[in-house]
């Protein structure tokens, strides 16, 4: 039986609304050709990327790494010299698939060894440094999405929204726990959703926006995750647990196009190795079930995940079988639209800046691939400058 | 009769909507009945009797070392491996762990019962303020006797010199531990601490180079901490020439912190923090310098600074006034005060917590982030399910099973019909007004009021009541009250102040 597309329409926003889905903004809920996602993991607090792309037959690595050194014997290799922390093997085997891309060296100009300041470069991601009104990603979404407002285009799954993803005209919606998200007074959720934003103080209009969100988006969200059913084992990690629940909304039509989340405790000032290793494990774990999860399903051919941390770590350790806060780090890039490999120049372990890997790809130019590989947008509308852009993305 | 007006300093117009506003930003917000007394006492008066402490502190918190690492402090003190591995066994290690988890529960409902008892509300918010400034978490320290004793060397200077907190906090345990000074040495310095010092606690980003990091690093080696007391390690010490700041000698720690407040940009950098913090916008540049250099002239008191700002006249202009996003720390002690209900301190610590806020548990060294970084789509419900909670409106079930505590506290201590009834209030527009005037920390906005109003009126015409009769309802008003209460407090507008 054919049916009229603008009937589908009518049909489909009434059983919605029936089942209490009901879209916001009268958005359609058809979906036909599936839109590409990024999925943004935050290691914070400065990952040690030599322990985790590890250079191990690079004698100046050997020698300035006593205790957090990763020996032959134990490393995963993948090319000549250069081998993946032991415990990634999952992300080994999406390497050996060409599906892991290894950009190498990342960093900027001039850099930052506060976490914060750090932090606020790779999230503002402006060209001259200045301070931006919006987030990277949140630029992002005016430029690639306009007026058209969606609540949950834009999510964040974890305690910490970064400034990444802000932005006051696409707001994101952010949650920990998808079950608890939700107002428990029924007829509050109702009133929210009609919340008026157009008048009152600024602040005032800036909260209301997110009230009328908050309701909007709740419904959808809960119900995607609280439905949700796989059979993918995930390890019992709060990581794992939200790509779990990032995985649920991206197999949905949620209407999600960037999810952030976000690993904490890479700052190993000291007894680095065990802390690591624990860290990295969580790591593959997380992101092992995660790709394993969207296998066979329409959301694992328009997947990105993208991994990035504020900074590496110093070459030499320091005295509490640590490492100080460093420079340059890799970046991951991951998903059947990736293509697989190493992108980027290696940094010299010799040649330091001030004790620290000195980067040779901007950040900003992975951004860059990524703002056009998946959402087909000019890169320099959303980061001010052009950047070269990387072939990450096939 | 002379003027019967109170004095204030030029331009300053002190009435009840500058005392709502300091006692919103000084303290945790304020009763209707404490805000008309403070109007009527005059700007100087007031501010003077807020920076005034009572004399003694009724009510000390004795913390023990019961956690894991005060045990093998301990052990080690007595010199024997065996008593560390034996105390440290099993059941005994999962028993301190917890005894030490509990003590740090109950300092939070202690601090949380003092905030809400309003008895020192400045030092109470200058207290929590120097928490986030110069913050460490349990989760690193690991000691709830550290965490404690930090806590009380900030609430003992919180109104004191900022000189002597630097000073203090660099010798404090959790500090140390918290920034891995305890493992700073001679032959590998650890640097996380004098960058702080410099970035975060003092200075400010681009007020020191890469050297003034690594030199200061230097003098700190050694600074560590034993049996719960800051220990001066001299064999760790570097004791070589350090050139710090533009100054240079064999310095050690205290003497890079008087160099550290010898900056021009340290008196700056700490009035700034002080003024975003309480007026919730960063300081024009020049005024940042103009409070710096008076800090710097008055041996850093925070006191004087204090003063200064809550008699100028800028702290009240119409774009800092009502405009700050609250904490939940804010929100939730202020939704308690104005609604009248007795909560105990551990029901707000959890609630705080709940709602992002876990005191002693910092998301970062930086502290909490504060203004509009408190609100996204969840901390929205999260407030509103925490106080539908506290009104006994919201089934818990549906809310998680962490707000039963809350709900507990609901119906016997609250009698809203009647306190609005006393008043005169009668029709839906005025009950709307007088809830809205009593529970909000700001001027109502027109929106609020409109839509308070339309609730009650479709309230009152389910129960079959005319408009003007719903209060002579007697007990069937309370329930729709009470959720009116908990859409006003649910509204945008309640999460400002």
């Amino acid at each position: 039986m054919a049916m009229h597309p603008l009937d589908r329409r009518r049909f489909l926003q009434g059983s919605l609304a029936l089942s209490g889905l009901a879209l916001a903004d009268g958005a359609l809920p058809v979906r036909p050709v599936r839109e590409k996602t990024l999925v943004v993991l935050q290691l914070s607090g400065g990952n040690d990327g030599l322990s985790t792309v590890v250079p191990f037959r690079d004698r100046a690595y050997q020698a300035a790494r006593a205790s957090t050194r990763i020996d032959e014997d134990e490393i995963l290799p993948l090319a000549d010299g250069i081998g993946l922390h032991p415990a990634l093997g999952g992300l080994r085997d999406r390497f050996d698939e060409g599906r892991l891309a290894i950009v190498r060296g990342v960093g900027y100009p001039s850099p930052n060894r506060s976490h914060f300041e750090s932090l606020g470069i790779w999230h503002g991601a402006s060209s001259d440094r200045r301070a931006t009104a919006s987030g990277w990603i949140g630029r992002l979404a005016e430029v690639a999405f306009g007026v058209d407002r969606h609540p949950n285009r834009i999510v964040h799954v974890g305690s910490r929204v970064p400034f990444s993803v802000y932005s006051p005209t696409h707001p994101a919606a952010s949650f920990e726990d998808p079950a608890a998200y939700r107002f428990a007074a029924a007829d509050l959720e109702e009133l929210a959703r009609e919340q008026e934003t157009t008048s009152g103080s600024p602040s005032l209009k800036r909260l209301r926006a997110v009230f009328r969100d908050a309701a909007r988006s709740s419904a959808g969200i809960r119900e995607t995750t609280s439905a949700y059913r796989t059979d993918v084992d995930y390890p019992k990690t709060d990581l794992a647990e939200s790509m779990r629940t990032t995985a649920a909304l991206l197999k949905s039509d949620a209407g999600c196009r960037v999810v952030s989340l976000e690993q904490t405790g890479y700052d190993t000032h000291g007894d680095q190795r065990g802390r690591h290793d624990r860290l990295m494990e969580e790591l593959d774990g997380a992101l092992s079930a995660f790709l394993g999860d969207l296998a066979g399903s329409a959301a694992e051919e328009t997947t990105t995940v993208m991994v990035f941390s504020e900074f590496g770590r110093r070459v030499a350790e320091n005295g509490s079988r640590g490492t100080d806060h460093g420079k340059a780090g890799p970046m991951l890039l991951l998903g059947a639209p990736v293509r697989g490999g190493f992108h980027g120049d290696a940094p010299s372990l010799e040649d330091l800046d001030s004790g620290d890997l000195s980067f040779t790809t901007d950040f900003r130019a992975v951004y860059a691939s990524v703002v056009e590989g998946v959402f087909g947008v000019e890169h320099e509308r959303v980061l001010g400058a052009r950047y070269e852009t990387l072939p990450v993305l096939a | 009769m002379g003027s019967a007006e109170p004095a204030a300093p030029d331009g300053l117009v002190w009435d009840a909507r500058a005392a709502r506003h300091l006692l919103n930003r000084a303290g945790f917000g304020a009763s209707r009945r404490r805000l008309e007394a403070a109007a009527e006492m005059g700007a100087e008066a007031f501010v003077r009797a807020l920076l005034e402490s009572p004399a003694e502190d009724r009510d000390p918190f004795f913390a023990e070392r019961l956690g894991p690492r005060d045990m093998k402090d301990e052990a080690m003190g007595a010199g024997s491996m065996d008593i560390v591995e034996q105390r440290m066994e099993g059941a005994s290690k999962r028993g301190s762990r917890a005894a030490d988890k509990d003590q740090l529960d109950r300092f939070r409902a202690f601090w949380l019962q003092r905030i809400l008892d309003d008895e020192d509300p400045l030092r109470e918010r200058m207290t929590l303020f120097w928490h986030g400034h110069f913050t460490s978490s349990f989760r690193d320290v690991k000691s709830s006797y550290e965490m404690v004793a930090q806590n009380e060397l900030l609430r003992a200077n919180a109104l004191g010199s900022f000189a002597d907190l630097l000073h203090g906090i660099a010798r404090d345990p959790a500090m140390l531990e918290y920034l891995d000074n305890d493992s700073n040495r001679k032959r590998s310095p650890n640097e996380n601490f004098a960058r702080e010092l410099l970035e975060l606690f003092a200075l400010g980003e681009g007020n020191y180079t890469e050297r003034d990091v690594a030199e200061a690093a230097r003098a700190f080696t050694g600074w560590t901490d034993k049996n719960g007391e800051f220990q001066f390690a001299e064999n760790r010490h570097d004791r070589g020439k350090k050139t710090f700041l533009g100054a240079t000698g064999r310095f050690d720690g205290d003497d890079v912190i008087d160099v550290v407040l010898r900056q021009k940009t340290c008196g700056e950098h700490v009035a700034r923090r002080l003024i975003t913090y309480l007026e919730g916008i960063e300081p024009e540049p020049d005024r940042a310098v103009e409070y710096g250099a008076f800090l710097s002239e008055h041996d850093y008191s925070i006191a004087a600074l204090l003063e200064k700002l809550f008699l100028d006249p800028r702290f009240y202009r119409d774009e800092v006034v009502g405009t700050r996003v609250t904490s939940p720390i804010d929100y939730i002690v202020g939704c308690a005060r104005r609604l009248g209900v007795r909560a105990p301190g551990r029901m707000l610590a959890q609630a705080s917590a709940l709602a992002g806020q876990h005191l002693f548990e910092p998301p970062n060294v930086k502290g909490w982030e504060e203004g509009e970084a408190w609100i996204t789509t969840s901390s929205f419900m999260a407030r509103s399910n925490l106080v539908g909670a506290l009104l006994g409106v919201v089934e818990t079930e549906r809310s998680g099973s962490s707000l039963k505590l809350l709900a507990r506290l609901g119906g016997p201590f609250l009698n809203l019909h009647h306190r609005v009834r006393r008043t005169g209030a009668a029709r839906d527009g005025e009950i709307a007004e007088r809830l809205l005037v009593e529970l909000l920390a700001v001027e109502p906005s027109p929106e609020a009021l409109a839509q308070v109003t339309a609730f009650l009126a479709a309230e009152r015409e389910e129960l079959g009541l005319l408009d003007g009769a719903l209060l002579e309802g007697g007990p069937r008003a309370e329930p729709v009250l009470r959720r009116a209460a908990h859409l006003i407090l649910t509204l945008p507008d309640a999460h400002l102040h």
